[in-house]
């Protein structure tokens, strides 16, 4: 790797190092904070298993981040990731308390707007409604766990001393749990963006070798630990105080509501097996670890009459999550300007959007209305394409995105895909092969010829069960398009 | 290594304090039984004597080995970093509970040295007001110990205190009534006064534990 992407991936780890400062103090904070777990424990613990939970489970919601932008060029995910870290900062330094997944999507929103990228609205909408699921969630959660363990606690009536040893235990193992969750969960804000830019090696731990993400992954995993060891002592000592005064056992109520929330929305086994016995299934997306806290507390507040909440910082909390994605996209702006600019870095590809007769045609076999639309004009922006096609009078915002994605065009050349091999089975190489040479000038032409070659290449049903092998599909033509994209002597995209 | 390191922790470290208190505990209760004792045997010959110099002497142990175990629970509590959230409430507890025996022991002492003259018509009243003390001092330890693992009986339990505590200042006016209106010296009576006084003082101070202890339970829950 060379020295420049090293650099660039420094912003990756800042924010990595932001996040345990900050977020490791929602999983241990209470525990430290009361003192019945020690910083050196506490630290380690949590250390061990953000690195576990990111490099194991972390896929799962950085798919869902990629999609929202996929940011291909390393100057790009720097500023992305360095605007995400400043607004974590600058919101840390005026008191407002603020969430590291919000700032990375604020960012990204903010580099799709740069780059003219076409923000897919259902994606937006996916993590946007998880926002206010997700402290609701915990919510229900904790409720229900605190009233489970005070039933229980009032039937078993345990001496005060083995509850006392009984809490520490219990704060233990939830907090562990809690930095897998935050490890899984949110390493996808620390690191998703760098996942269509930086190609790591493989990484043979002997009996296990890490892919290139997953290596993406402990690289940030291990940031977050560093931030979690010199900077999170004193936001665990201060956390827990804001909100409400909470007991040991009630902290630990609100640490496994938070828990099982970012695990819910991290776990794809879960989604498999709920999905399998015919249940309601959860989208996996990052979800914001202080906001599953908050609404944690504010649940068990509530539950006891809501008299000992202070409501006016859980409005300062309230407050703070509107505002952080505007403050990360408006510094993303300023920081894509800046690295493009000054720089001199791309920070996304040259884009070109083709509205020719064979895009026209493919629209029309799926469906969408294209009227009088003619043939022929070229952009160099989705949402100059947009505001043409809406100009035209196309009727709905569903066949106004369809043509959008069919039209961009990126010359692409079939070749032995050398970085993308091992994620290929014998029968798809085999397809690969036998397509050497076929030049295509949209994504989607190079899939249709993929997909008709084999069953290997299709797609299943949309359903949770079919996930897994759809996502599968998906990053692979992904990486392919990388792959195969036509370069110029200097080996940029042409 | 670690984990035997986080087992002694967790466990062994509690279950030490967990004997220690109940220890404690079962010695604030002695106190009470042998002051009564003491008390019964000083009447039975309206002096010292040496059944009640065993006493004085059994009731000096309790109050020595008392305060060794206050002194441990408070340090080993600290350097434990022992139930964090409840520490300050469990040391005041303690404390409050050494000042009972404490009050005993000079109320012993008391006897010993000034030797009062307590006339054999005011025996029964004497000794029905230290009963009344007594019971006081036993559901204040049974609230003491319930604090620990029932805080619903904490209250029924401080609810009998506070009983106690009234039929004992009801004996205690009674007594001083009494004392007052008989045809004894202004000295003796003020005497007798001190007494009937530094007797129901350990009720008063057992009721203010009770009210504490009504408290922390109130506290302690979830």
């Amino acid at each position: 790797m060379d020295p420049i992407a090293l650099f660039l991936l420094s912003s990756g780890l800042f924010l990595g190092w932001s996040l345990g400062a900050n977020d490791a103090a929602n999983v241990f904070g209470t525990a430290v904070g009361s003192r019945m777990v020690r910083f050196g424990t506490a630290a380690l613990i949590c250390s061990v298993f953000v690195i576990l939970g990111a490099t194991i489970s972390g896929a799962g919601a950085a798919h869902t981040l990629s999609q929202l932008g996929a940011i291909s060029e390393l100057g790009g995910a720097f500023a992305a990731a360095l605007a995400a870290a400043a607004a974590v900062m600058m919101m840390t330094h005026y008191g407002l308390p603020v969430s590291t997944g919000q700032a990375i999507i604020g960012a990204i929103i903010g580099w799709n707007l740069f780059s003219g990228t076409q923000i897919d609205t259902s994606v937006l909408s996916k993590i946007l409604m998880t926002w206010v699921l997700c402290p609701i969630l915990s919510a229900i959660v904790a409720v229900a766990l605190y009233r489970g363990t005070d039933w229980t606690l009032r039937r078993v009536k345990p001496h005060v001393l083995t509850l006392d040893a009984g809490a520490r235990w219990a704060l233990i193992v939830a907090g562990a749990f809690g930095s897998y969750s935050l490890g899984a969960n949110n390493i996808a804000n620390v690191m998703g963006v760098f996942m269509n830019s930086v190609q790591l090696p493989l990484l043979s731990l002997g009996l296990y070798t890490l892919s290139p993400v997953q290596t993406l992954f402990l690289v940030g995993g291990v940031a977050i630990a560093v931030g979690v060891y010199t900077y999170s002592k004193r936001v665990m000592l201060t956390v827990g105080q804001g909100l409400m005064p909470l007991s040991p056992v009630a902290a630990w109520v609100v640490v496994m509501s938070h828990s099982v929330v970012l695990f819910l929305f991290a776990s794809q086994d879960l989604q498999t097996f709920l999905a399998s016995h015919n249940l309601p299934t959860i989208p996996l997306v990052p979800v914001s670890s202080s906001q599953a806290i908050v609404g944690a507390v504010i649940g068990i507040g509530l539950l006891k009459g809501g008299q000992s909440i202070n409501w006016r910082m859980a409005g300062r909390i309230t407050g703070g999550w509107v505002l952080t994605p505007f403050i990360s996209a408006a510094i993303c702006l300023a920081c894509l300007l800046v690295v493009q600019n000054v720089m001199r870095l791309p920070v996304h590809e040259a884009q070109r959007y083709e509205l020719s007769e064979e895009v026209l045609h493919e629209a029309r076999r799926q469906g969408v209305e294209v009227g009088a639309l003619q043939a022929g004009r070229t952009f160099e922006r989705a949402d100059k394409l947009g505001r043409y096609l809406a100009q035209q009078g196309l009727p709905d915002e569903d066949g106004l995105n369809t043509l959008v994605s069919l039209s961009y065009a990126t010359p692409m050349v079939v070749s032995h895909p050398e970085k993308t091999l091992p994620m290929l089975s014998a029968l798809q190489l085999q397809d690969i092969r036998a397509l050497h040479g076929a030049a295509f000038n949209h994504l989607w032409q190079l899939r249709q010829a993929l997909e008709a070659r084999s069953e290997h290449w299709r797609l299943r049903e949309a359903t949770p069960l079919n996930a897994e092998h759809n996502k599968y599909l998906e990053t692979l033509f992904s990486k392919l398009y990388v792959e195969f994209k036509v370069k110029n002597r200097n080996g940029e995209n042409l | 290594m670690i984990f035997d390191k986080i087992k002694n922790t967790l466990l062994v470290d509690s279950q030490r304090l967990r004997n220690d208190l109940d220890s404690y505990f079962d010695l604030v209760g002695d106190a009470g039984e042998v002051f009564a004792c003491l008390l019964g045997q000083y009447m039975s010959t309206s002096s010292a004597n040496p059944p009640f110099y065993a006493s004085l002497q059994r009731l000096n142990e309790i109050e020595l080995a008392a305060d060794a175990l206050r002194r441990g629970i408070e340090t080993y509590v600290y350097e434990k970093t022992l139930i964090p959230d409840l520490r300050s409430d469990v040391l005041k507890m303690i404390e409050q509970l050494d000042t009972l025996i404490n009050a005993q022991k000079a109320l012993a002492i008391s006897l010993e040295v000034e030797q009062p003259a307590i006339p054999e018509q005011f025996a029964p009243d004497f000794i029905a007001l230290q009963q009344s003390v007594q019971k006081c001092l036993e559901h204040v330890v049974l609230a003491s110990r319930a604090f620990f693992r029932d805080t619903a009986a904490v209250r029924d339990h401080c609810h009998k205190v506070i009983f106690c505590e009234s039929e004992a200042d009801r004996l205690c006016t009674d007594l001083k009534r009494a004392v007052f209106s008989s045809e004894e010296e202004l000295s003796w009576k003020l005497h007798m006064r001190y007494f009937i006084e530094r007797i129901d003082m350990v009720a008063n101070r057992a009721e203010d534990l009770a009210d504490q202890l009504v408290i922390f339970a109130l506290k302690r829950s979830m």
